[in-house]
């Protein structure tokens, strides 16, 4: 399994989504999932991006969950 | 081991540092001829961290016993020997394929188990090793890839680089640090050794001392790049050169005794400097080196990015040097070979490998140079490179890496060779390119950074995509490229690029670098023109 850190763009600015899942593929699918779930009012999502994964070792995986510095 | 591991009774250490309290990572060399004979399988996972203390990484799929193989080159600097011996590893075991590393390393891929020891013998008879290539201890100790030739050096750093070098390596008070421990000794005056983003630095300055000029050296600490990259800070000492043994023991000292080593994500030396300041550190290496003086004249003079192309005279009258164009850094043993013979034929055997991930050919002289250069090697690997094919660089890329989201050697040979094809500037624009948020191929410093990763577009399209940032630079201290927003789909990142660098070159003044450029008309602007040009190309 992995941790995949997505960044949803929508008309109201940037969403960070984080999944655990075994592949990109399916990471995508419950990022989708976790956005529908979660918002009771569905934004337009202009897009989704994956920008980072990490593996999921025996000690876990996370990730900071912070507005981007510049140079990130 | 003549010292005592303080932090050994730290009830919160990290997994790795537990490990390495029962076991030290030098001892892996003891174990590899057994698992060669056993097998790949019958090595235990929680084996695989010492692996990396012989510079191996266990390569993906991770059940097929193969290694990727970095070898440490002090200073860049090969003799005959060692680059045919190198040469002649890629062809037998590395599936004929040579990366030049951004620490003038060279690394193989692919590399079996069972081979390893042969790999071993073979470098050990010419004097090369594996050993803390990688893993928590001193990595590859970077520097001037023209120590001792070059016209724009203070003086010669290949004793002091020797003298270091030998001093760590293998050394069992310095293997057990709390992570990666990178060390760059330069007297380059165009900061060469890419001063600002290693643990430890040595930079060229002087300092007027009983009324006598002294050359030596200023130091910076605590500088890396990865996901929280971080510019060396400068101590206000001026180090001569028979004390740079006692500095450098000194400060790793410090980093060894003092280190985090609760998480490994915190444990590189910058955050030891940011958390205590430089004025602390620089208290903490005083105390053990004693009294050093205050700090001189610094002599660094610019930043050249690490790039040397072309032939030029070197410091010896009648000799000079070649700097060759090695595209990404990835070369064939073959030609590798042939650079060798052409080291031995025309020069002095030596071969030199560059931070940039390029190669130089020394001691060159007058009377055979145009021979030399006319050999056909040349065409293939140029020493006037086109210019942005010769200032690209890029990581590994998801072709080996776990980590990385997108290709990247690839896909930057593919956009520099296109770029060549339909942009002229006067300058060249240093590209280089990683598939992660990490730092492999050094994204944060160059002119225009690009970034890889996975996008799902607004018409539910999943493509690989990238995003830009722009500005990055070492002069003056350093300066880390900002991102301007926006995603570009990989089958238009080409386009985007080209119409973007089309404005530079429109709107640029005679001579003016891309980083003078965009800190005269700024990021806003840039961004406005990204905007632009992206949403001609989306429709």
């Amino acid at each position: 399994m992995e941790l995949y850190r997505f960044i949803a763009t929508t008309e109201h600015g940037e969403t960070a989504i984080v999944v655990a899942a075994d592949s990109e593929e399916r990471a995508f699918r419950v990022a989708d999932r976790e956005i529908e779930h979660q918002l009771l009012k569905k934004p337009v999502i202009n897009d989704l991006a994956l920008v980072e994964k990490k593996n999921i070792t025996k000690n876990g995986a996370g990730y900071l969950i912070q507005p981007r510095k510049s140079y990130e | 081991m003549s010292y005592t591991k303080v932090w050994a009774d730290n009830e919160q250490l990290n997994k790795n540092e537990v490990n390495k309290l029962k076991k030290d990572g030098l001892t892996i060399f003891d174990d590899i001829p057994k698992y060669a004979k056993s097998g790949f399988a019958s090595i235990p996972k929680d084996q695989y961290m010492y692996f990396k203390y012989a510079g191996l990484t266990v390569q993906k799929p991770q059940d097929k016993g193969l290694f990727m193989l970095r070898v440490k080159v002090p200073t860049g600097i090969l003799n005959h020997d060692q680059a045919v011996t190198l040469a002649g590893i890629g062809r037998d075991y590395g599936r004929g394929i040579i990366d030049i590393t951004t620490r003038q390393s060279v690394q193989y891929h692919w590399v079996p188990l069972e081979k390893l020891t042969d790999v071993f013998d073979r470098l050990k008879k010419v004097g090369l090793t594996t050993s803390e290539a990688e893993g928590d201890a001193p990595r590859n100790v970077v520097g001037n890839p023209l120590a001792g030739i070059d016209p724009d050096e203070l003086f010669d750093t290949r004793p002091v680089v020797e003298e270091i070098y030998h001093f760590f390596q293998d050394n069992p008070d310095f293997s057990n640090l709390p992570r990666k421990y990178k060390i760059s000794i330069n007297a380059n005056t165009s900061n060469a050794g890419h001063a600002e983003i290693n643990d430890l630095s040595f930079i060229p300055a002087s300092k007027t001392i009983d009324g006598k000029k002294v050359l030596g050296f200023h130091v910076k600490v605590g500088g890396g790049l990865a996901a929280k990259p971080y510019l060396a800070e400068q101590l206000n000492i001026f180090v001569t050169l028979d004390q740079v043994k006692n500095v450098s023991a000194a400060v790793t000292t410090i980093y060894r005794d003092y280190g985090y080593r609760k998480s490994r994500a915190r444990a590189r030396l910058k955050y030891l400097v940011a958390d205590w300041g430089i004025k602390k550190f620089e208290e903490k290496v005083l105390a053990l080196t004693g009294p050093l003086p205050e700090a001189g004249h610094d002599e660094t003079r610019g930043w050249n990015g690490g790039f040397f192309f072309g032939a030029h005279p070197q410091k010896q009258k009648g000799l000079n040097y070649v700097g060759v164009s090695i595209p990404v850094g990835r070369i064939s043993a073959e030609d590798f070979l042939r650079f060798a013979e052409l080291a031995q034929n025309y020069g002095n055997g030596e071969l030199r490998t560059v931070n940039s991930q390029n190669l130089i050919l020394p001691n060159i002289p007058d009377a055979v140079l145009d021979n030399l250069l006319s050999d056909e090697l040349f065409q293939k690997f140029p020493i006037h490179p086109t210019p942005f094919t010769g200032y690209a660089m890029a990581c590994t890329g998801n072709e080996f890496c776990n980590l990385a989201l997108t290709n990247t050697k690839d896909k930057m040979k593919e956009i520099a060779a296109r770029l060549d094809q339909e942009v002229s500037l006067d300058v060249p624009v240093r590209i280089y390119m990683v598939g992660c948020t990490n730092s492999c191929g050094q994204r944060q410093i160059a002119d225009i950074g690009i970034q890889g990763l996975k996008l799902r577009t607004k018409d539910k399209q999943l493509v690989d995509a990238y995003e830009l940032f722009v500005g990055g630079t070492l002069i003056d201290g350093g300066q880390f490229n900002e991102r301007l927003k926006g995603r570009i789909p990989a089958t238009q990142i080409y386009d985007v690029l080209k119409d973007f660098l089309l404005f530079f070159k429109k709107e640029k003044e005679k001579g003016e670098t891309f980083f003078a450029f965009k800190t005269r008309i700024g990021t806003e602007k840039l961004q406005q023109v990204l905007d632009t040009i992206a949403k001609m190309y989306s429709k």
